[in-house]
């Protein structure tokens, strides 16, 4: 147990702007708020904050009494202090704590014990101090695994100072929560302190900053372990202190574009890597992504199952798929025949249940199809494999270790052994490599048994493609008439597809078109709609009436294929821009002008671009006797932009919002 | 691709949506009430063909019950296929059950359970029995046409009771007259609904339960958590919840005299109305407990003064606690959120959700929502004016309404002075003036932070690029007035206007940011229905720039109809452009023939309020 103090906590340096005012003492001291913090009414470093947290205290320590039963425990201690500043700022003291409780599992049972809670309001000079009562605590059950306790600290309101602390046990002891030292409103100051005994080593990776920084430091302490009569009584316990603290952190709110806001707030997250028990060798829980990808392997219901045969091979015999030669043909037919059979169920999961149970229920989550999927694909002679991963929302994979518990789903990757395609229950709509924007991580892993697993950028494979052509007649009366063309790649067709979908019917979805749109359609075909496929397909004839005055018609040179607004409005941003997925879009139209008229004006032929070229685009405007056309294209070629790009970004999209505007002015000659 | 392989590819389940989803193949429900009448049985059974990947959702189970007096007796679900092939059946065990709420403490729990069919047509079975002991206050309800697009085939509702046994019933929406035969003592009622249509969801046309066939079920006489009452007539059921929150209004003795301080110099009942309700704003705040009678009962006003938080009846019970201290006598009100008219012939409590407190002023009666006092004082809300209510006093309950606003109160009034740049930018000031229950949708914007509040103002209005935002927010409310709520910004917008070649072209309003508008269906089967009256006036000045001359103004226009009015002008004089447009709508129900008149209408009001002006450069 002596081997641990190469512990290293890694320190990652984020350039976020902090007014760097001088610190004012932190009070420390639970139960005792000072005269400054009762009469404060607003907090000077967010001046509008509903609410701010004065003093946050978290501590981590490990109980080993119980250690020769096998029984460790974890206990958390967190005290909080917290000014309310605003009305909104009263939902802060509506308390609601979660945790996790197996009724059929004794050894996952977590309590929250030890609450406390105390309001402390200034009464004409005099502080009143509420506490909560316990019949004033509620528990609530969620499900089989999951309880919330609920309270309200009572005479809390704008002014008041509110007091909780709360014991939470754990006998999860290979689990440590995650610590996020940022909330959504303002923390003046935080410590977070772990004293982890070295028996178990964990992995820890503290996002830090200049306000949230802290140390690690080797410790001891005396145990008394009951009930053991190989060790002494008293066992002096080595340990590992992890001491963070963070100073006026500014309140993360979510935003738009943003998959995950807590990705980019202060925290500790820890994984166990490995133990040792005294007298014994260390066990290794997970080093390297390889042992992560091993331990994945002997998950129950996993990896057992991944060269299994296809439980309805017989019947997939006579499909007729085994015959088709084409490789993604054959992998399409399959995962459609195996959609036709089951459907998801909205969920994503990472643990698949067993395949007959799936198949008796005709639906499951996305791990529970894929898992069968993967079983169909070994019957059908395809190479299949898992992809682990985090998904978008669920935040991303911590920088400097591997973990598992991270880890919240998996999709299909099958080969040709010339290139690869991924594939996902979920995205029925889409096709290989489109899947549904929230698993185009860009690290997730392939897992093969046997080879050497490896990283993947799913954010390399999503592609989104528009092609849109308009040939159109003008009239003099302003009447357009013409055909429209709109070909869709990837994920735009994914997207058209559950547009349609969502639609009441298919008569609503033409009517909202042409009333979106102030257009009349006829004879509207669609293809690769109701097709599991990389293209889709809308044409239609319409009629457009545009303005005229007596010399002019004035017309929007996109006429109803115009670019959406900017989505970015305000001049500053703080969190990243996180796009779904690459796109390009082209629009091509032709106008044949009505005799007796001549084209006067419309866009200006441009071309712009950032430097790295990730965004460009370029209008090309072509007069030509009776005839305009107008050729536009949009690129967006990367899909995560830092807050010191967005000034740029912005700036381009607000340059094509404008070129959608143009307009066209044709004239009569005279 | 060859053909076969291009059918493999075809996934079954994009069906072509036609607007039936489901139909209720058969549903019979059956309460049987014990000879004691203090329990009763609730079985139902329900089969439901989906057809298509639209009615996923129908077949999903949801159950909410009470731990206090209720019990799931038993639970079965059955799958089956187009060809009646049982696929899939579902035992009790498999149930999902949750406490979670969003109430701080209640004794609800739900029960339920997800099917996602593997594929379509599916029929599922249900097979379930609710026993509740004790303490009711109604029967489920009949209503077996619960969702939109779904057809009904056949439903019964079977009620059986002792003969002494007295209950009421409500026919809502249909004429259905029970079969009824009494055998042994004991009465048996049957109601039976065949061949439903399926129903759509209409743009403009309320809701599903004003149009399907509903029926309540109250018993006549309830015991409830050791209480006894009757719904004989509203009069009994308002005797029933007031003796409930009887003597519960005391305050202690420092609240009296604080109470008593802060109304000391008070010269009018309104002044010190004013002061209380100020009082109950910044030391409460609402937080819902439902436990057991307590669905009904307020906690004591002591306890509510004590703790600073309670629900809507708490907080109620706590301001008429506080009106008793300074002599100002009140009534609490029940009332429904969900419910404008109470059923006259059938007193319950199940068309209430809400309480609110009435206080009875000289020729000016007060309504007082204590659940929100961030309201203005004496303004009635949008979820409770016009409402029917029931005023609780030692008399008995006494149905009241509550008042109703104007359409024309109801008004916005939008300001806009924009300075256009020759470059197509334009420095832009609006100024939108809500009132009425305008107002309510408007005020929220106080809550959020500085740079949340221009975000929103920006993101309101169609000015693209905006720089240099600045705002300003009225908040104009005095007690008993009807409140307003005046925004103001000023902000450039760098490409309002476009600039193509010699010509701008210039929106002729920023207020308005999209084309959309929803359309009625012209083939509809409801009768359109314009829920809240509104009417909005736009003022903007235009002021072009120099070297440019007008091309293009919107000419005039005037409309009228029996829902609405429209009308825009538009006028140039010198360097300015004055336009004026006026949509006023007009609250009632209208015969589903003006459907197309109405499209009409609202394109022509979208063609105005987004046409453009067009400048030329001299």
């Amino acid at each position: 147990m002596k081997n641990n103090l190469s512990v290293i906590l890694i320190l990652l340096l984020f350039c976020i702007k902090t007014g760097a005012q001088q610190l004012s003492k932190p009070n420390l001291k639970f139960g005792k708020p000072t005269t400054e913090e009762l009469s404060m009414t607003t907090y000077d470093k967010d001046p509008e904050a509903s609410a701010v947290v004065l003093c946050e205290d978290g501590n981590l320590q490990y109980d080993l009494s119980g250690f020769a039963g096998g029984n460790i425990l974890q206990v958390y201690r967190y005290k909080n202090r917290i000014k309310i500043l605003k009305e909104e700022g009263t939902n802060q003291a509506n308390i609601s704590i979660l945790y996790h409780y197996d009724e059929l599992n004794q050894l996952e049972q977590e309590s929250i014990d030890e609450i406390t809670a105390t309001t402390y309001n200034l009464v004409d000079g005099k502080v009143i101090k509420t506490k909560l009562r316990n019949d004033q605590i509620f528990k609530e059950k969620i499900n089989k695994n999951n309880y919330r306790i609920k309270f309200s600290i009572p005479q809390a309101k704008v002014g008041s100072v509110i007091e909780y602390s709360y014991t939470k046990t754990s006998n999860i002891f290979y689990y440590i929560d995650d610590y996020y030292a940022q909330r959504e409103i303002p923390v003046a100051y935080c410590h977070y302190y772990m004293e982890i005994p070295a028996m178990f080593y964990f992995n820890v990776e503290s996002k830090m900053s200049s306000f949230f920084t802290g140390k690690v430091t080797a410790g001891s302490y005396k145990v008394r372990i009951s009930g053991s009569e190989l060790s002494p009584n008293n066992l002096e316990c080595k340990t590992n202190i992890y001491n963070l603290e963070g100073n006026f952190m500014p309140a993360i709110k979510d935003d738009k574009y943003v998959w995950h806001a807590k990705d980019y707030a202060a925290r500790v997250v820890a994984e166990l890597h490995s133990y040792q028990f005294p007298g014994r060798s260390v066990v290794y829980v997970s080093k390297t992504w390889d042992d992560v990808d091993d331990e994945i392997f002997h998950i129950e219901g996993f990896g057992s199952r991944l060269n299994d045969a296809c439980k309805f091979k017989e019947e997939l015999e006579t499909s007729g798929i085994k015959n088709i030669t084409n490789f993604k043909e054959k992998v399409c037919a399959a995962y459609v025949y195996l959609m036709n059979k089951l459907s998801w169920d909205g969920h994503y999961n990472f643990i698949p249940q067993s395949a007959s149970s799936v198949l008796k229920k005709g639906s499951g989550t996305n791990a529970d199809i894929n898992m069968i999927f993967i079983s169909m694909c070994n019957s059908l002679g395809i190479k299949a494999y898992p992809v682990v991963m985090s998904t978008r929302s669920n935040g991303m994979l911590p920088y400097n270790f591997p973990s598992l518990q991270k880890l919240n789903t998996f999709i299909v990757a099958v080969t040709d052994c010339i290139s690869i395609y991924y594939i996902d229950a979920s995205s029925t709509k889409g096709y290989l490599n489109v899947l549904s924007p929230n698993l185009y991580t860009d690290k997730a892993r392939i897992i093969e048994k046997g080879k050497k697993s490896r990283f993947v950028n799913l954010q390399d494979i999503a592609k989104s493609k528009d092609f849109i052509s308009i040939d159109a007649t003008l009239l003099a009366n302003g009447l357009l008439t013409g055909s429209y063309s709109h070909k869709m790649t990837g994920n735009s067709a994914a997207l058209k597809r559950m547009e349609i979908a969502e639609a009441k019917d298919s008569d609503t979805y033409l009517k909202d078109f042409e009333n979106d749109n102030k257009i009349e359609i006829s004879k509207y075909t669609s293809k690769g709609i109701k097709q599991f496929s990389e293209e889709a397909q809308e044409t239609f004839e319409f009629k457009y009436q545009t303005s005229t005055t007596n010399d002019h018609i004035y017309l929007n040179a996109f006429l109803f294929a115009a670019l959406s607004e900017n989505p970015f409005k305000m001049q500053e941003r703080k969190l990243p821009v996180e796009f779904p997925y690459k796109e390009t879009k082209s629009i091509i139209i032709n106008i044949t002008l009505p005799d007796g008229y001549e084209f006067e004006e419309g866009p200006k032929t441009t071309s712009v671009r950032t430097e790295d070229n990730s965004i460009r685009g370029k209008i090309i405007t072509s007069p030509n006797g009776n005839k305009v056309s107008i050729l536009y294209s949009f690129e967006l070629n990367k899909i995560h932009f830092e807050p010191e790009m967005y000034a740029g970004m912005k700036q381009m999209f607000d340059k094509f919002e404008d070129a959608s505007k143009s307009m066209l002015v044709i004239k009569k000659i005279k | 691709m060859n053909k076969a392989i291009l059918s493999l590819l075809l996934l079954s389940f994009f069906s072509t949506a036609k607007s039936q989803n489901a139909i209720l193949e058969n549903e019979e429900d059956k309460v049987e009430i014990s000879s004691n009448g203090e329990a009763f049985t609730y079985t139902c059974s329900k089969s439901i063909k989906l057809l298509n990947s639209k009615a996923e959702d129908y077949g999903n189970f949801v159950l909410q019950m009470s731990k206090k007096n209720e019990t799931l007796n038993r639970f079965s679900a059955v799958i089956s296929d187009a060809n009646g092939k049982i696929i899939r059946k579902i035992k009790e065990k498999e149930l999902q059950k949750t406490e979670y709420s969003p109430e701080l403490a209640s004794d609800a729990y739900t029960l339920y359970l997800d099917i996602t069919p593997p594929t379509y047509p599916v029929t599922i079975t249900y097979n379930y029995q609710i026993s509740t002991k004790n303490t009711f206050v109604a029967f489920p309800p009949f209503m077996p046409q619960d969702d939109y697009d779904m057809s009904v085939k056949k439903a019964t509702y079977t009620i059986i009771s002792p003969e002494n046994y007295k209950w009421n019933h409500k026919v809502v929406n249909a004429d259905i007259k029970p079969q009824t035969t009494t055998i042994n003592g004991k009465s048996t009622s049957v109601f039976s609904i065949e061949n439903l249509p399926a129903v759509s969801n209409e743009h403009y046309s309320k809701g599903l339960k004003y149009r399907t066939p509903l029926i309540y079920f109250i018993p006549d006489k309830f015991n409830y958590f050791s209480t006894q009452g009757s719904f004989s007539s509203w009069e009994e059921m308002g005797r029933w919840h007031y003796s409930l929150t009887k003597n519960r209004d005391w305050l202690p003795e420092e609240a009296i005299n604080k109470i008593k301080v802060l109304t000391a110099n008070c010269k009018t009942d309104k002044e010190k109305i004013a002061i209380l309700y100020k009082l109950l704003r910044d030391n409460t705040r609402y937080v819902s407990i439902q436990l057991g009678i307590g669905g009904y009962q307020p906690m004591m006003a002591s306890d509510t003064w004590k703790y600073a938080f309670g629900d809507c009846k708490a907080l109620s019970n706590l301001m008429k606690a506080m009106l008793n201290v300074v002599d100002i006598k009140s009534n609490l009100i029940a009332i429904g959120t969900n419910s404008k008219h109470l059923y006259r012939s059938l007193p319950n409590t199940i068309q209430m959700n809400h309480m609110i407190l009435e206080v009875p002023l000289k020729g000016d009666t007060c309504w007082l929502e204590c659940t929100n006092p961030e309201l203005p004082l004496g303004y009635v809300h949008d979820g409770i004016s016009g409402h029917d209510a029931i005023e609780l006093s030692e008399g008995g309950g006494k149905i009241v309404t509550l008042p109703e606003y104007a359409d024309s109160i109801n008004l916005n009034v939008t300001t806009v002075v924009d300075s256009l740049h020759a470059d197509g930018s334009a420095h832009i000031k609006i100024i939108d003036d809500y009132q009425g229950h305008l107002y309510e949708g408007a005020y929220g914007i106080t809550k959020k932070t500085l740079e949340e509040q221009k975000k929103s103002l920006i993101s309101m209005y169609r000015l693209p690029q905006p720089e240099n935002a600045t705002i300003s927010l009225e908040d104009k409310r005095e007690p008993f007035t009807i409140p307003r709520f005046i925004t103001t910004l000023s902000v450039t917008s760098k490409q309002y206007a476009n600039l193509t070649g010699s010509r701008l072209f210039v929106p002729s309003n920023p207020i308005h940011k999209s084309g959309s508008y929803s359309k009625a269906e012209e083939n509809r089967k409801s009768n359109i229905h314009i829920e809240q009256g509104h009417k909005t006036v736009e003022n903007i000045t235009l002021i072009i720039p120099e070297g440019f001359i007008i091309e293009g103004i919107p000419s005039n226009i005037s409309e009228k109809h029996s829902f609405g009015n429209f009308s825009s002008t538009c006028k140039a004089d010198g360097n300015k452009i004055y336009i004026c447009n006026v949509v006023h709508m007009v609250h009632g129900e209208y015969d589903k023939s003006i459907a197309k008149e109405l499209n009409l209408f609202l394109d022509h009001v979208r063609n105005y309020l987004n046409s453009r002006i067009v400048l030329k450069k001299q």
